[in-house]
């Protein structure tokens, strides 16, 4: 009988995932090598900065194809693909990894990304500013480094260097004429708020807070062996097992060595074959280091070591018994900040078939509110910082490169996919949190129907799509949403390529209207069915509407995301037809527009393969389908097929109406916009700005900068009076000679007379 | 200046303390001279030493037992035993009698321990006070270590050219002076990396010499003792000091007196002896060293007070650290019962401390230490004399003052505070969490009203600084490492800001953004690598710091949350406004500064080391890790598992 039992995905090693991430840096890095020199070797070097930048995204994006087609192609299901680069700290059971992981559901938004990655580069090669190029490839390397990172500290580094490159790119492309409005404030709130929910996952399932706040630790076993009872853990098919031995497979604390008494685990061992152990005196030829799989393994009870080396203390597993034929996953359990190895312990089951960490974590209480409470209301925050991160700035000049302001929330979508868990252990939390993204989603997808201009649009309704993923994974169908997203965005993006530089109120310029309209459907989902985003989104709504058994607040959560994605339906197909009323396409222009209507066709068929069921289905979730109340499977129970075509007809409808007002108000030839949808606008557009904020934090900061000053510069001391202004500073303080007071130049005199 | 001489009187005073007598009855004797040492061949050391009975009155059970510091502080490793020569535990001894004992150290195959100190306990049944013997293990004495006396190379090097520069400096040509100070920080820089080469990353307090490599202790009379050597957190700020000095010498200018260069490299002389230091003395005067040398170097009529000011934080520190040492009692190197005691291994375990002020000793002094320690650090509300110092001083001075010595002191927090406090810290741990919170808090306010990259970077410097509070009071490993990492970062980006930002020498006050597009570059990585931004060296620290933080105090995790966002929005939109103006065409065209190579490797060097760090940290934390792990176990004791 086996002592700890659970259906982990199955691990393959892959040492190419890293090239998806490098390769546009290093496109990047030509183009800042280019944007330095100067003279002779000014034009050398941009031509062949374009040239890398070209191979660099199509490397890019030939690896996330391989990567993706090798995923798919393994037998066992479901399948990851792991590469791990390096440790960056490691103390204790803290850990930051740079390990890539590849499932279905980030590799869909990592071809999603890099697609849009090579189209932007192929638009701009030719003319761009290099220093655009460039911080658009950054942004391309960053959104791949948050899709596939697993280290969740990782991952939130990849969304900040992929605002921050985004936020260059706006820099550049308007050549300094004006300051620039990039949210950097709420892309911070992002982060933290993303670290401190995956600190609290971390510290949850280390022990727990006693009510006066003391945290104990948990008295349990960090290194267990994992099989599954009912087969699925089988070796892989390639692997070459000997007789009478198993396999062994552990991926997570990388670089770790794994020893048996004074035997060490092999990778390849002395006869050079994989696997083995090595004694003493028969050494292995390789040892075998974390992360690694599909190692032959001897079929007997074992006492494993595992050493993670200095700043870590060994973790010690008694009485792992290796199954003949049997695949026996080494896992990791307590804190960490790896999503793969979180979930994968929350689905251990002990012999009376109980999930043993998950009974521990949904129990755990933080400040009188169970900590997946804090987890989830962090996540909204998070939710909120990004979706507010984005750079609304309009410009005349590079339009197209708005497309690429999606690539910040296509990550964060998979990253939310990751923590898809803690809403399936706490209903009651999901419930609300659900309820207020689909309130967000509403809010952005109103501001995208007014939106200005290209940006305004991609912004807002790449935040609404992120906004109702966070619905469908607080509703428990988490890859869905996650691809609901990724679908969206690649639709928006393609839109934003195929009107180029087309703005609202601006200069008009060329406009692909095939590809617009192609484009606008996909992101839509709408006014055709079964294209684009139409599969994922029904899902989503049908797991809104499922989940709490169907509860009013549930119904309530469908059908205000219904509601919020028929507005954003009509604000995607508003922007289409008033782009598309521009002068017919010119030659250039239409290059422009075959590669935009090549990008559409690709997010076609991404939608088609978001259908979900049968080619990925919820499987792709790392542990939706695991749990019970998960509402994928009460979707699956409790609604009946009427109902749920009721609820495909609910997802569809608002969308199709949507496009039927964009199309009738908008595509008529003479139409120009009216005084009546100024009011409405003042309240969403972004004129309101911090400033009054900003004022009263550098008034407070004023008049403690010159508290603080007061004794150093005695200056201060004596120009006390009035308010503190909020440009004052510091600086032009000590401008002024230090006044002396009387006393210090009485006692000056006397020692002048001496001297 | 009077008022210091008269305190640092007071503090000659406390030298003249007392020794207590020793027990009347017994008396242990080495074969030799000082301490027993451990000595022998073939897989066993062996040290011999003598138990004689000086009293009148025979004496019955006279047993013999090694001096353990327990099991998560202990002074020697296990394999150690004592015994009588015939191998009995116990022994009767009459008047004048005299037998002889022997210390047996048999180590472990591959055995990692290279020295340690120790007691040898002989005790009466009837008697409550054990007599004491110490014995030394060193296999450095032994075979020999070429980098054994590389502690002592660190406080050298500096102090042979600060002297050199003090007293002849005024013969030398223009740019001498500035090229000797560089020289002798590179030559220390030098021999620090080789010992962070050279360092045994596994090495921790069970191997012996309490986890220090190439430690040297030793009694110089009146009782106190003299200790140095380097752990993993020390060798991170013997590197920082003199990288730090050195970025300092090559981003100044040549035409700066000589005394400056000279004052310069006296304050790394008394940071290398904070840093390699490991008593009270030794400290002690480091931080005497520190006060002169910031006197020295802030004589001009506007800085003068922001140098007394860090003189005196400076004083009241030492006045913490004595006071701290004379309420303790305790052994000392030869086994001679002292009533103060100096060495911090001794002070971090010595459990009979005496009253002060009617309580624990920790109660007046760690009040004190964080009064002369947190303006040092950089903490707010003491932020003017930060600003005093960068708008009045030279550019090598703002480095070494505002960079070097914030960053030992910051060091020397977690060294006193955690290693030789653990018990104040453990009650205090709350008001510095608060103090941490508060200090962030305003110092993410001054943030907002900060235009120039100088003072924002101070300010950001301030958020870290507080930041460090609010991770050393979480008493876990990790958050020992992120208050490490927070300190490095804010000393590599202020340096880089101020660098970047004055190392034209046109202003002296930092006020625009650097003409240069190098200098811009490394004021901008300065800057984002204050503000925590995503791959750099910030990043990791404010990551750690947060999750760390969370378990024991969770309400403090989003307030300094708050902290962080307001002050890395105002970092961020002072970096964006940076781009902007340089973006920025100009009507007129302006000749390009030029940079010499010194100050191009410096900012280089910075700005690289700050991104390296963001990307790969373990390089440098390999070293760190066993040494916070040690330090947080005296604090907060693992459990079975891992997890804190």
């Amino acid at each position: 009988m086996f002592e700890l039992v659970g259906a982990l995905d199955h691990v393959e090693l892959d040492f190419t995932l890293w090239a998806v991430v490098v390769a546009p840096w290093l496109g990047m890095l030509a183009c800042l090598r280019a944007v330095l020199s100067d003279g002779e070797a000014r034009k050398s070097a941009e031509a062949l900065a374009r040239t890398a930048a070209l191979v660099s995204a199509a490397i890019a994006l030939g690896v996330a194809v391989y990567a993706c087609g090798r995923l798919l192609l393994i037998e066992e299901k479901p399948a990851l693909l792991l590469c791990h680069l390096w440790t960056l700290v490691r103390i204790a059971s803290l850990n930051i990894e740079l390990t890539l992981l590849l499932d279905v559901v980030s590799g869909a938004a990592l071809c999603a990304v890099t697609l849009m990655g090579l189209v932007f580069v192929i638009l701009h090669r030719e003319n761009a500013d290099l220093r655009v190029l460039g911080a658009g490839l950054g942004a391309l390397g960053a959104a791949a480094l948050g899709i596939l990172s697993d280290d969740v500290v990782m991952a939130v580094t990849g969304f900040a260097l992929t605002h921050s490159a985004l936020a260059l790119a706006v820099l550049f492309s308007r050549q300094g004429r004006g300051a620039l409005r990039a949210g950097f404030v709420p892309a911070r709130v992002l982060e933290v708020a993303a670290l401190a929910a995956s600190g609290v996952v971390f510290w949850g399932l280390a022990g727990s807070w006693a009510p006066g706040g003391d945290f104990t630790v948990d008295f349990r076993a960090r290194i267990v062996g994992v099989q599954d009872p009912a087969g699925a853990n089988k070796p892989a098919k390639h692997t070459q097992v000997r007789d009478a031995n198993g396999t062994i497979e552990m991926t997570s604390r990388g670089g770790s060595a794994v020893h048996v008494g004074t035997a060490q685990v092999c990778e390849i061992d002395a006869d050079g074959r994989p696997g083995g152990v090595g004694l003493p005196s028969r050494p292995c030829k390789r040892e075998a280091r974390a992360p690694f799989a599909n190692l032959s393994f001897p079929a007997a009870l074992h006492d494993l070591t595992v050493s993670s080396g200095p700043g870590s203390y060994d973790s010690r597993a008694e009485k792992i018994r290796v199954y003949s034929e049997t695949r026996t996953v080494i896992a990791s359990t307590g804190p960490t900040l790896s999503a793969k190895a979180v979930t994968d312990q929350l689905r251990l089951k002990d012999a009376s078939g109980a999930y043993v960490h998950r009974a521990g974590l949904s129990s755990r209480r933080l400040g009188g509110l169970y900590a997946t409470t804090w987890v989830a209301m962090l996540l909204f925050a998070s939710v909120l910082g990004a979706a507010l991160s984005g750079s609304r700035e309009e410009e005349a000049d590079e339009t197209s490169a708005a497309g690429l302001s999606v690539l910040s929330t296509t990550a964060v979508a998979v990253f939310l996919h990751r923590f898809d868990y803690v809403f399936a252990m706490n209903a009651r939390a999901a419930a609300w949190i659900a309820l207020a993204a689909a309130g967000l989603c509403a809010l952005f997808a109103l501001r995208a129907s007014f939106a200005t201009g290209a940006r305004s649009l991609m912004v807002d309704a790449s935040a609404a799509a992120l906004a109702a993923t966070l619905v469908g994974v607080a509703a428990g169908a988490g890859a869905r949403a996650a691809l609901f997203a990724v679908v969206t965005n690649l639709g928006l993006c393609a839109l934003a390529f195929a009107t180029g530089a087309w703005s609202l109120g601006g200069q008009e310029r060329p406009v692909d209207r095939r590809a617009a309209y192609a484009a606008a459907a996909i992101a839509a989902g709408a006014p055709v069915p079964l294209l684009g985003a139409f599969f994922p989104r029904d899902a989503l709504l049908r797991a809104g509407a499922a989940f709490s058994a169907g509860s009013a607040p549930a119904w309530l959560v469908a059908g205000l995301t219904a509601l919020a994605l028929g507005v954003l339906s009509f604000s995607i197909w508003r922007f289409a037809y008033l782009a598309s009323k521009s002068e017919e396409p010119t030659p250039a222009s239409a290059a422009r527009g075959s590669w935009s209507l090549g990008l559409s066709v690709t997010g076609i068929l991404l939608g088609i393969l978001a259908v979900g069921g049968p080619i990925i289905g919820e499987a792709a979730s790392a542990i939706s389908g695991l749990f019970r109340p998960a509402a994928v499977e009460a979707a699956g129970e409790r609604l009946s097929g009427d109902v749920q075509l009721v609820w495909s007809a609910v997802a569809f409808a608002p969308a199709f109406f949507g496009f039927l007002f964009a199309k009738r108000r908008y595509s008529r030839a003479d139409f120009k916009e009216t005084e009546k949808t100024r009011p409405l606008r003042a309240l969403f557009a972004e004129k309101e700005t911090p400033s009054g904020q900003r004022s009263v934090l550098a008034s407070l900061g004023a008049s403690i900068v010159r508290m603080e000053g007061a004794w150093f510069f005695p200056a201060l001391a004596v120009d006390s009076e009035g308010p503190a202004s909020s440009d004052a500073s510091v600086d032009s303080e000590p401008e002024r000679p230090p006044v002396e007071s009387k006393k210090r130049v009485k006692a000056r005199k006397p020692r002048k007379k001496q001297s | 200046m009077r008022r210091a001489l008269a305190l640092l009187a007071l503090f000659a005073l406390t030298l003249c303390a007392r020794l207590s007598a020793a027990a009347p009855e017994l008396r242990l004797a080495p074969a030799g001279d000082g301490p027993v040492e451990l000595l022998g061949a073939g897989g066993e050391y062996l040290g011999r030493f003598t138990v004689q009975n000086v009293g009148s009155e025979p004496l019955e059970a006279v047993s013999l037992s090694v001096r353990s510091g327990g099991e998560l502080a202990p002074y020697v490793p296990r394999e150690v035993q004592v015994q009588f020569k015939d191998g009995a535990m116990s022994a009767n001894l009459a008047p004048g009698a005299k037998l002889e004992g022997v210390v047996r150290y048999t180590p472990k195959r591959d055995t990692r321990v290279r020295r340690f100190h120790g007691h040898v306990l002989a005790s009466v049944s009837n008697s409550p006070e054990p007599t004491a013997l110490g014995f030394q293990f060193d296999t450095d004495r032994l075979g020999g270590d070429p980098l054994k006396h590389a502690p002592l190379g660190l406080i050298l090097v500096p102090l042979l050219v600060a002297l050199g520069l003090l007293l002849g400096g005024t013969r030398l040509p223009t740019g001498a002076a500035r090229k000797l100070a560089g020289g002798g920080a590179l030559a220390a820089l030098g021999l620090s990396i080789a010992c962070f080469v050279r360092m045994d990353p596994a090495l921790t307090r069970y191997d012996g010499g309490q986890g220090f490599h190439w430690l040297s202790r030793r009694v110089v009379g009146a009782g106190i003792e003299i200790a140095y050597g380097l752990d993993g957190l020390a060798i991170s700020f013997a590197v920082l000091v003199p990288l730090l000095v050195l970025a300092a010498a090559a981003l100044g200018r040549n035409e700066q007196r000589s005394l400056i260069w000279g004052a310069l490299s006296l304050v790394q002389t008394a940071l290398a002896l904070c840093v390699v230091g490991q008593d009270v003395a030794t400290v002690s005067a480091g931080l005497l060293l520190l006060a002169v040398a910031c006197l020295m170097l802030t004589r001009s009529p506007e800085a003068r007070r922001a140098g007394t000011f860090a003189a005196g934080a400076a004083l009241v520190s030492v006045a913490a650290l004595w006071l701290l040492a004379m309420s303790s009692s305790g052994l000392l190197l030869d086994g001679t019962k002292a009533s103060r005691v100096t060495s911090f291994i001794e002070l971090s375990q010595v459990v009979d401390h005496g009253l002060l002020a009617g309580g624990h000793p920790a109660r007046i002094c760690l009040p004190l230490l964080l009064l002369g320690l947190l303006p040092l650090l950089g903490v707010p509300l003491v932020g003017g004399y930060a600003r005093a110092i960068a708008g009045r001083s030279s550019l090598p001075v703002q480095i070494v003052l505002l960079a070097a010595v914030s960053a030992t002191a910051g060091y020397l927090l977690i060294r006193l505070l955690v290693g030789v406090m653990p018990a104040g810290l453990l009650w205090s741990s709350t008001t510095l969490a608060v103090i941490g919170v508060l200090g962030a808090g305003v110092a993410a306010l001054s943030a907002w009203a900060q235009r120039e990259p100088a003072p924002l970077a101070l300010s950001l410097g301030g958020i870290a600084a507080s930041l460090t509070l609010v991770a050393l009071s979480a008493l876990t490993g990790a958050a020992v490492q992120a208050a490490l990492l927070l300190i490095v970062t804010r000393a590599l980006s202020v340096a880089l800001v101020l660098g970047g930002s004055g190392a034209m020498g046109g202003s002296e006050r930092n006020e625009a953004p650097p003409q240069h597009p190098l200098l811009l570059a490394g004021t901008l990585i300065g800057l984002a690598g204050a503000c925590g931004a995503p791959a750099t060296v910030g990043f990791i620290a404010l990551s750690e710091t947060l999750i760390a933080s969370i378990p024991l105090r969770p309400w403090v995790v989003p307030l300094v949350a708050c902290a962080m966002v307001v002050g890395a929005g105002a970092g961020f939109a002072a970096i964006a406004r940076a781009l902007v103006t340089a973006l920025r065409p100009s009507g007129a065209e302006r000749a390009a500064p030029q940079l010499d190579e010194p100050q191009r490797i410096a900012v280089l060097g910075l700005s690289a080391l700050i991104v390296l760090l963001g990307f790969a940290p373990r390089v440098w934390l390999l070293r760190v890790d066993a040494s916070s792990l040690d330090h947080a176990d005296k604090l907060n004791p693992p459990g079975l598992l891992e997890v804190v």
